[in-house]
């Protein structure tokens, strides 16, 4: 092992957050993969004078202990010592480095001209001397591109460079996005470069030819869009932007399918990152002819005014929009990937010293909003994501529960809730985030879907599922924009029917964003009357779904025992909910008023979760927090509850005949309809208040043990059976076919 | 350029509200604090909640949106606190997104940032104390803000 405390030291000024760091941080993320130990030394630019930290991809590594801070001032010795970008060699420092190195490697990141054909941007005998001075070192100058190359050659013919470039990296795993093989119609094409640097082309004309105000185009742009609007004086009918902070630009080039960069015709850029990582991740590249020196014939060339003619015929032409996609992957995985870098670096450094950490350095790549790549070797699980409506309530987050808790162990569920009892969620074994509904925000539904477009999109960026399944009667229309930059993902849409007579239509248009849908059925569906029953093309149907399977209910006597109830006498169950805990509190002593006319009545009033400190003790009625419920439902005689999906089919499962109540909010599920057809049916009654005269009355009925077998009976006829099962089967099958695609 | 959705994003969260002692008229100029606690357990969370509480009723200038690990959140909804939370380390882990967990907090912080577009940003230690924030006086139509501590 060489006598070193590096293989590597990369020196740059951290704070900048520009290309060369951006790629630096890619090269140190490959350096640890391979096993090459990597220090940076930190050295002050004068490019910005701002205080503010470091570029995130390098402080992401150096969170992750992929990269060593040394101090500037400290000796160090290593096989090589690599400068991307030359200011901070330019600048005046305030320590001088005190490197060792085997070779020292200068990064020519920069174009040596201001402009084509104007004044050189650095005096090249100036920055050697500066250099070699500050480090005591002699440096191997190595263009980053051949366009680099070409002006250097011009300014400093006699400079000796290096024969090859120093070309820029990605890691094609962590940019592909899986696309369809023909492009779109409309076609969506796409530019994004830093807001400081827009670079348009020259005028208004310029600007519109190369960015088509055309009805077969959907022209998007990641930040940097306001100078070109300004020149415009108005905004193209189908012109798209959005910040970087909202979008990273991996979901932004999953969104587009032809990647169109145009600038200023005196203009030449070292490399064109931007371009690089669209082509990584599939995007046909649309570029300006002197870029043909860098990627060859895996883009497509053409100054503003050819770009409408080229998008045209790629629409035209699959076959030909497929080589450029299939060139693109081959020219990044051969020339600008991790094995092209990794041998520049052998040639300098050697062997590493270190072990080889398969997956780890690239696993993490893009920390600074770009893509993340599978692991190296290694095959991950599938991942489903669960999102949920409910702020109080637990209805959506445990039907979703019951397909996660089936699905296979390949497959790794994980939620997103806005339910409250997200540490239920948690108990159950699922890894969960919970996110405030907008109700708890105080806010209305259209600025929470702001809110939850970002959120959202957050979480698909961080754990990159196959599938996501949201189970929410009225999706947020913004989710529409998440598919887009999403399309790799798998959206479901778990929708109960049930839905209250004419309403509701305007959350059908959201059904745009998924894949699929997946409907619970719902025993009481012939009572169905809501729009949903007219949108079924498509719809994959399964039984109505419970958390429990009837076999994993407790039977009746060790149910009762856990509860401390009497094994003998007559149990009520009584699983109201009102957002008020003292209503709450009257209508359960209600119940007990009218119960305790017969003395041998004991009644269970479980304590919502949510409830579980603010619902008081009421004589006489056992109380405590239970989940789930429907566990322990063999233990009693008669349910009282609410006609809420959940709850209803749970008591069919275990024919436990009940006393439904509709809840009088104005909320979408049709609980009276659910409730009459308990009656229909004959597995249960429908009252309407626990106040009403007619309560008493039916209570009593439903506990004459009589009528109990003939509810069994019913209930036995009318239940299908489980369908979580089926739904997870559906969710599997989903997640396990875009993993073996992704393969 | 079709929709400006920092804008929207911006209005949201002037109209969020976060504890009980910020008067309605005054939530939109109240100064917006992220506070990060995911080190914290659930008597340390409480603890931070009751000292938040008291900062906002002396000084009802700003409203906290926490970031907290764990589902203890009585305290959270009794004190009517905005509050989302962050997976433990084995729940990121057995999630098997090939991202690691340092990694992943820091982008799940940096998307609370990017979704409640805080002024200040307070990542906290359990047993610390944070704030209290004082009025500086008014810039744009908004209360300007200082952590003293």
């Amino acid at each position: 092992v060489p006598n070193r405390n590096y293989d590597i030291v990369v020196v740059t000024d951290p704070r900048l957050r520009n290309d060369g760091n951006r790629l630096l941080a890619t090269e140190v993320r490959f350096h640890a993969w391979r096993g090459y130990t990597t220090a940076l030394l930190p050295l002050g630019s004068a490019h910005s004078s701002e205080a503010r930290p470091a570029e995130p991809g390098l402080q992401q590594l150096l969170d992750e202990g992929l990269l060593a801070l040394h101090p500037p001032d400290r000796p160090v010795s290593c096989g090589l010592l690599v400068s991307h970008g030359i200011s901070h060699l330019l600048a005046r420092q305030l320590v001088r480095p005190r490197v060792r190195a085997d070779h020292a490697v200068l990064v020519l990141d920069r174009m040596p001209l201001r402009r084509v054909g104007g004044p050189p941007a650095f005096d090249p005998d100036r920055l050697r001397e500066r250099a070699e001075e500050l480090f005591g070192l002699a440096w191997e100058w190595w263009p980053a591109s051949p366009v680099v190359r070409e002006q250097m050659e011009r300014i400093d013919p006699d400079h000796d460079l290096a024969p090859h470039d120093w070309s820029p990296v990605v890691d094609p795993e962590a940019w592909r996005v899986v696309r369809a093989a023909e492009p779109r119609d409309p076609l969506p094409i796409g530019r994004h470069v830093p807001e400081t640097r827009p670079r348009w082309p020259e005028g208004a004309d310029q600007i519109l030819s190369a960015y088509p105000e055309d009805r077969r185009l959907e022209v998007r742009f990641l930040g940097g869009v306001d100078m070109a609007v300004e020149q415009l004086g108005r905004v193209p009918s189908n012109w798209q932007s959005v910040g970087p902070a909202i979008v990273d630009r991996r979901s932004f080039l999953a969104g587009i399918d032809v990647f169109v960069h145009q600038h200023r015709a005196d203009l030449r850029e070292p490399f064109c990152l931007e371009a690089l990582e669209a082509m990584a991740s599939g995007a046909v590249c649309v570029l300006p002819s002197y870029l043909a020196a860098m990627f060859g014939e895996a883009a497509t060339y053409a100054g503003p005014e050819q770009v409408s003619d080229v998008l045209h015929a790629l629409m035209s032409d699959p076959v030909r929009y497929r080589e450029l996609r299939g060139a693109g992957h081959a020219i990044v995985e051969e020339r600008f990937g991790p094995t092209a870098h990794l041998a520049r670096i052998e040639e300098h450094v050697g062997s590493p010293t270190s072990a080889s950490l398969p997956g780890l350095g690239r696993a993490e790549s893009a920390a600074a909003g770009g893509g993340q790549s599978t692991v190296t070797g290694e095959r991950r699980r599938a991942r489903v994501l669960f999102f949920t409506d409910n702020g109080n309530g637990l209805g959506h987050v445990t039907r979703l529960m019951a397909i996660a808790r089936r699905l296979p162990t390949s497959i790794s569920p994980v939620f997103l809730t806005m339910s409250e009892a997200h540490g239920l969620v948690r108990d159950e074994g699922f890894p969960v985030e919970y996110f405030p509904s907008p109700r708890r925000l105080g806010i209305g539904k259209e600025a929470w879907a702001a809110m939850f477009e970002v959120r959202l999109g957050g979480m698909l960026d961080r754990v990159r599922p196959q599938v996501l399944v949201v189970d929410h009667v009225a999706p947020a229309s913004t989710i529409l924009r998440v598919k887009e930059r999403f399309p790799e993902v798998e959206f479901v849409w778990s929708r109960r029917g049930l839905w209250r007579h004419g309403r509701n239509l305007e959350a059908l248009d959201t059904r745009a964003a998924f894949d699929h849908v997946l409907e619970p059925l719902d025993v009481a569906a012939p009572l169905d009357v809501g729009y949903t029953v007219r949108d079924t093309d498509g719809v994959v149907h399964v039984p109505p779904i419970t958390l429990l399977d009837e076999h994993e209910l407790l039977p009746r006597d060790v149910a009762r025992r856990d509860l401390g109830l009497d094994l003998s006498r007559p149990a009520l169950l009584v699983q109201l909910s009102d957002d008020d805990p003292e209503r709450l509190a009257s209508m359960i002593a209600r119940v007990h008023q009218l119960a305790s006319r017969d003395a041998s009545i004991q009644l269970f009033a479980p304590r919502h979760a949510l409830h579980k400190h603010v619902l008081r003790d009421l004589p006489d009625v056992f109380m405590r927090p239970l989940y789930p419920v429907s566990r322990y439902f063999h233990a009693f005689d008669l349910l009282i509850a609410a006609a809420g999906y959940n709850t209803f089919h749970e008591a069919v499962m275990a024919q436990l005949p009940g006393l439904f109540i509709p809840k009088e909010t104005d909320s979408l599920d049709d609980q009276g309809r659910r409730a009459d057809f308990a009656w229909l049916a004959g597995f249960g009654w429908r009252v309407d208040s626990v106040w009403s005269e007619k309560f008493a009355s039916t209570m009593h009925e439903a506990l004459d043990p009589a009528r109990r077998v003939r509810t069994q009976v019913s209930a036995e006829q009318v239940y299908p059976g489980n369908g979580a099962q089926a739904a997870a089967d559906f969710v599997a099958l989903l997640a396990e076919r875009h993993t073996e695609e992704a393969a | 350029v079709n929709e400006d959705t920092g804008r929207v994003l911006g209005e949201a969260v002037a109209k969020i509200s976060s504890g009980l002692y910020v008067p309605r008229q005054a939530r939109r100029d109240a100064l917006c604090v992220l506070i990060v606690a995911v080190d914290h357990d659930a008597e340390e969370v409480d603890r931070l909640l009751e000292h938040v509480a008291r900062a906002q009723l002396e000084q009802p200038v700003f409203k906290p949106i926490f970031l907290i690990t764990g589902g203890h959140v009585d305290a959270l909804r009794r004190l009517a606190f905005q509050y989302e939370t962050l997976m433990t380390e084995s729940e990121w882990t057995s999630v098997d997104a090939g991202v690691s967990f340092a990694t992943y907090r820091r982008r799940r912080i940096e998307e609370m940032r990017a979704v409640y577009l805080p002024q200040q940003i307070v990542i906290t230690s359990p047993g610390a104390t944070v704030g209290p924030w004082f009025p500086l006086g008014h810039a744009g139509g908004r209360a300007t803000m200082k952590e003293t501590v």
